[in-house]
């Protein structure tokens, strides 16, 4: 990300530095992976032409060197290299995954009710298997009601 | 490779979790393939995005590629991609139009100003 901002604003001047920061915050109304943020950002700096460029800049490295993983993966399944990738990279992941639940956890602040609103959710998408959408709907009233 | 679905199964499943990335994608993937459509077990999709971390780009786009390759072959990581970002590229070309159309108003400088705040916050990691 800092790397980007330099190149994108302060070394080409493609986009201000608001418009970077504008960009950024509207693409996380989207659905769908963050990543494609790049489009929007794309988009602002060179129109349509941008937003196909930084799109594909993205997901074509993505996809080859996945789809070389899978056709590697499916090929040699059992061999001794991916077996070995496979156990030990995923407690890796778990950690990275907790981690960054953790620290973005603290954003939270010092709301108490944050935090109760967040274990809510902890224990329903543990303990339960109720959709989801209902916890987002009670966090969006507690939310307006100003409880959080 | 025992198991294979078709181009249109895949697309329409990667679909629904394009659309419903509220709260990060990767928990909409779990709850839909693992939970509701047992494609994958959690010890593969916990293994599909610890590779999807180590080869570059997204994680959760690399692990979209890797099961749709996996339950049709190449058409199945196209039709898998396809679905997935679909309609959240639609919702970002919209909301690119509409922001080049209308930033200069007050009340979206704002707005975005306030959303900024939060998130710089939030993407601490």
């Amino acid at each position: 990300m800092p790397d980007m901002y330099r190149y994108v604003v302060d070394d080409n001047a493609m986009v201000s530095s608001r418009e970077f920061s504008d960009v950024y915050a509207l693409a996380q109304a989207a659905p769908g992976p963050n990543a494609l943020w790049v489009t929007l950002l794309g988009l602002q700096a060179r129109g349509a032409a941008g937003a196909l460029a930084t799109t594909l800049g993205i997901l074509i490295p993505a996809t080859v060197f996945s789809l070389i993983a899978s056709a590697l993966h499916a090929r040699h399944a059992d061999s001794p290299l991916a077996l070995a990738i496979r156990r030990g990279l995923a407690p890796v992941a778990l950690g990275f995954m907790l981690a960054s639940g953790w620290l973005l956890l603290r954003s939270i602040g010092q709301s108490v009710g944050g935090y109760a609103l967040a274990l809510a959710a902890l224990g329903v998408a543990m303990g339960t298997r109720v959709n989801p959408l209902w916890v987002m709907a009670a966090g969006a009233i507690a939310g307006t009601a100003g409880v959080v | 490779m025992p198991e294979t679905r078709s181009a249109r199964e895949i697309f329409l499943t990667f679909a629904r979790i394009g659309a419903s990335g509220f709260g990060g994608v990767n928990y909409w993937v779990r709850r839909i393939l693992v939970q509701e459509k047992r494609w994958i077990t959690d010890r593969e999709y916990l293994e599909g995005l610890a590779l999807g971390q180590i080869i570059p780009g997204p994680n959760v786009y690399n692990l979209t590629v890797m099961i749709g390759y996996r339950f049709g072959g190449v058409r199945g990581a196209f039709a898998a991609v396809g679905g997935l970002l679909g309609v959240p590229l639609a919702v970002l070309l919209l909301l690119g139009l509409l922001y080049s159309r209308y930033s200069a108003l007050p009340v979206l400088q704002h707005a975005l100003a306030g959303m900024d705040r939060s998130q710089s916050a939030a993407s601490a990691p």
